[in-house]
């Protein structure tokens, strides 16, 4: 089964006091291990209904498509209460499967923390 | 002996339980293989990686039953391509014949991302983008069968070898 370790943290957007919640992750989300992790994610977006999240995967190394399919499910959860998703710190490898399945279409992509904050 | 020596076709054949608990060491193994015994840069053996991983996930989650097996054969017929084959038995009782799964992957491959569930993505996009064919087929004895062939000398795409990012690829005629 492929390690996983996830963090949420809250901070504050630059400009306008916005919440965020900054959600990273670490290590490989698969089959053997998205299932279980998800529900965590939707527990915090149900609780954050008035903050923006970004999403740091500087530490992932493997996304599966059901993996994929939980970012775009979490991306309609909280965009319909009027708040933004940002990926952050994608590796190339991650970012190439994310532009294949056309996430970067309806998400934002950030090099840097400072970067996400500022679209977030 | 060094790759370079190596003129035959290479079969490697592997049969897994049905679980996806196994998944990382195929992925290991896929990510090793096509490093160190083809000519495809880094960025192809990251997405030959997520190719079989999904192929096999579809296999695990439609195709055998939990207390059953799924089989994956890599072939590289070296300086022309590697062809990936991955069969099920079919005793998942979900399993689906060959022709809705093709029917399942047409129709998801015109959604847009937001318009398609949490599964769906995998063959439709990652599979069928990254791979220059892809055949699915029924199995004589119940099951079905993924084969895809990528080619190494593929003209469509050149890689760009000055930034080595893998989201960047040049289209050539």
């Amino acid at each position: 089964m492929a390690d996983i370790a996830y963090n949420f943290s809250d901070l504050l957007s630059q400009d306008s006091n916005k919440k965020i919640v900054v959600l990273t992750v670490e290590g490989q989300l698969d089959e053997s291990n998205v299932d279980n992790f998800a529900p965590k994610v939707y527990t915090k977006i149900e609780e954050n209904t008035d903050a923006s999240f970004i999403i740091d995967l500087e530490k992932v190394s493997y996304m599966n498509s059901k993996s994929i399919g939980y970012i775009s499910d979490w991306y309609s959860k909280i965009s319909a209460h009027g708040n933004k998703v940002v990926i952050a710190k994608a590796a190339s490898n991650i970012k190439d499967v994310l532009n294949v399945v056309g996430l970067d279409k309806v998400i934002p992509m950030a090099q840097t923390m400072e970067e996400a904050k500022s679209l977030a | 002996m060094s790759r370079q020596e190596i003129e035959k076709p290479i079969e490697i054949k592997i049969e897994l339980p049905t679980n996806a608990y196994f998944m990382s060491g195929i992925r290991d193994f896929t990510l090793s293989m096509i490093r160190n015994m083809t000519d495809f840069s880094e960025q192809w053996a990251y997405r030959f990686q997520s190719v079989v991983d999904e192929i096999c996930n579809n296999a695990i989650e439609h195709g055998s039953s939990k207390d059953d097996s799924i089989y994956i054969t890599f072939i590289t017929h070296p300086n022309q391509d590697i062809e990936i084959v991955v069969e099920d038995n079919g005793s998942n009782p979900e399993s689906l014949p060959a022709a809705e799964i093709l029917k399942k992957i047409e129709n998801n491959a015109k959604l847009e991302i937001n318009e398609i569930g949490i599964r769906g993505r995998g063959l439709a996009f990652i599979v069928q983008e990254w791979t220059d064919k892809l055949e699915i087929t029924d199995r004589e004895n119940g099951g079905i069968r993924v084969r895809v062939v990528k080619n190494m000398n593929d003209p469509k795409f050149k890689e760009d070898t000055e930034s080595n990012d893998p989201t960047k690829i040049i289209l050539t005629n």
